[in-house]
């Protein structure tokens, strides 16, 4: 549990004045928000579905802060046991994380196994990594895709095939004289 | 006899050598009577995967060992796509996502939408959008129907549900032009009203669909061959179900009763009584009873929508000419689509795009599922249980 969970803390710690949702309670749309430190990530969803009884995962996903170089999971769990609502229902688990790529945070395969595939969405979209996910592999886009494309740093090109600005830009201008002469 | 294998399985790439996060592909395990499994690829193109989906399977003879999900073959960035877009722009682009379920879709992005820039809809709206969302549960379920008595080896009924959706989609012809996809809600209400011709269409589109269920049922529900196929085959246990994410009819035909509808009503939802089909044993039966059952729940929502319907108000709000939703919030709208619980999570940035977009799609769960069902099944079996789960993976891979 500890060891590789030592990203930046402090920095955290500082910017917490600008974090939007975070200053509420609950989501604009009512849903009670629990937000904990990373490293009590996978004790908070323990909790929320063995003491509290939310027992289904809707869906995990992170949300890249690129101004304040942190990596959002945002978890949307509930109770689904009968078709009334009874009281405390739902919820929105939150925690962050840096946005570095490769940065680790413990999977929480274990307690809705479900996870294991959002966990891979977001290994592949994002970059983090999850330890203890038993199948951490890419899932939407190609094996040997090497960026994480819905990251805000992500440049829209194949870094693979060295393709840069620069050199799309270098071979538009090569190729733009004959272009003109040959639809003239 | 021991027949399990020692190694995890990790199914071999389509194209060796570009393995960056695997290692190499694992050998073939071999087992203690001397025989050896076989590592097949169902799809990407095959006739039973609906759409372009690699199933990764190992056989000891007929039997499923170990089965991995391989999809992404139709990922078309959506949620990238959806940063740079502005909101009202998204409505008819998200109706690709589900492609058999386009109202339905549009239904959840503008819940989300709306509750993020605090629109309300108007009354008449709601109905509209309410029979339109219905008409299009009951095409996507017959659909699912005559595919799925395909995967079966029933030529027969995939052409008798074909001409029933017909008539839904000359419903939404009539009504927004478009066929499959009608690109009809706009954020904060919908296009347009119906015409007059709508009316009298409809009730006998009901009428007929009415009529066909009795008939599949007559012949489906009771037919021998049919049961034993389907019978006991496919199983996957409440605790399952709910572990693995499932919603909608694999859910309910595992004897949870969940429907969004009901659960955490949205539109007018609340004013319809209907009810929500369940089924004790999650196997494959089931849950063709079970949508069928839901096709029959849906025809109810429609006429007593028709009936409540108020032919006078507003079907459109006034959106303002410049979108403000409050900066750092996020909203999460979610509706019972044909294949389960359908989701849309917004964060925004206070201006007219969205800053992140994520969709939850019923089939991405349900696939992973197949994972854990699959172990045991003969191959043959394993072909009727994926067209039992209904997947579309042009929403499981968005």
């Amino acid at each position: 549990m500890s060891g590789p969970l030592d990203h930046e803390g402090q920095t955290q710690v500082d910017q917490r004045a600008h974090k939007g949702d975070r200053e509420r309670e609950t989501t604009l749309d009512g849903w009670p928000i629990e937000s904990v430190e990373s490293q009590a990530w996978l004790d908070c969803c323990r909790r929320a579905k063995e003491d509290q009884g939310l027992n289904f995962l809707a869906h995990l996903t992170a949300v890249h802060h690129i101004d304040r170089n942190e990596m959002e999971l945002v978890a949307y769990v509930y109770r689904v046991e009968s078709e009334e609502r009874i009281g405390n229902w739902r919820r929105v688990l939150r925690t962050s994380i840096s946005d570095a790529i490769g940065t680790q945070i413990e999977s929480v395969a274990s307690v809705w196994p479900t996870a294991e595939w959002h966990e891979r969405e977001v290994w592949d979209m994002f970059g983090i990594q999850f330890i203890g996910n038993p199948d951490l592999r890419r899932i939407l886009m190609e094996e040997d895709f090497e960026a994480h494309p819905l990251r805000k740093d992500f440049e829209d090109r194949k870094p693979n095939l060295g393709v840069t600005r620069e050199t799309l830009a270098k071979d538009a201008g090569q190729n733009e004289p004959s272009r003109q002469g040959s639809s003239s | 006899m021991n027949r399990t294998p020692t190694d995890t399985f990790v199914p071999a790439r389509e194209t060796p050598g570009s393995d960056r996060i695997d290692g190499p592909p694992d050998s073939l395990a071999k087992l203690t009577d001397g025989t050896k499994f076989l590592e097949l690829s169902m799809g990407p193109q095959h006739p039973s995967t609906h759409g372009v989906l690699r199933l990764a399977v190992r056989l000891d003879g007929e039997e499923v060992v170990d089965l991995k999900v391989d999809i992404g073959y139709l990922h078309r960035s959506f949620e990238k796509f959806a940063e740079t877009w502005q909101f009202p722009q998204l409505a008819p682009f998200v109706d690709r996502n589900d492609y058999l379920a386009g109202t339905l879709n549009e239904f959840a992005y503008c819940l989300a939408a709306e509750s993020l820039l605090e629109l309300e809809v108007p009354e008449r709206a709601e109905y509209i959008r309410v029979i339109m969302a219905e008409l299009n549960r009951i095409g996507s379920h017959l659909i699912w129907f005559g595919t799925f008595a395909l995967d079966l080896g029933a030529t027969t009924p995939f052409l008798w549900a074909f001409e029933q959706r017909e008539r839904i989609y000359d419903l939404n012809e009539v009504v927004a032009g478009g066929r499959v996809f009608p690109q009809f809600f706009r954020l904060g209400g919908v296009r347009n009203d119906f015409p007059d011709a709508f009316f009298p269409m409809v009730e006998k589109t009901l009428d007929s669909v009415e009529t066909s269920i009795e008939k599949y049922d007559a012949m489906f529900s009771k037919n021998p061959i049919f049961r034993g196929r389907t019978k006991g085959i496919g199983v996957i246990t409440k605790e399952d179900a709910l572990g693995l994410g499932c919603t909608g009819a694999m859910l309910r035909a595992s004897g949870v009763s969940y429907d969004v509808r009901k659960a955490d009503p949205y539109s007018v939802y609340s004013e319809f009584d209907f009810a929500v089909p369940t089924a004790e044993n999650g196997d494959v039966f089931d849950r063709y009873r079970v949508r069928l059952a839901e096709i029959c729940e849906s025809i109810k929502i429609v006429r007593q929508a028709l009936k409540a319907y108020p032919r006078n108000g507003e079907i459109l709000a006034k959106l303002p000419r410049k979108l403000k939703p409050p900066e750092g919030a996020s909203v999460y709208a979610h509706v019972e689509s044909a294949r389960g619980d359908v989701g849309c999570f917004v964060v925004s940035d206070g201006t007219d795009q969205p800053y992140r977009l994520k969709w939850r799609a019923p089939s991405f769960s349900h696939l992973h599922a197949l994972q854990s069902i699959a172990p045991g099944l003969m191959v043959a079996d394993l072909v009727a249980v994926v067209g039992s789960i209904d997947i579309v993976l042009g929403e499981a891979e968005r």
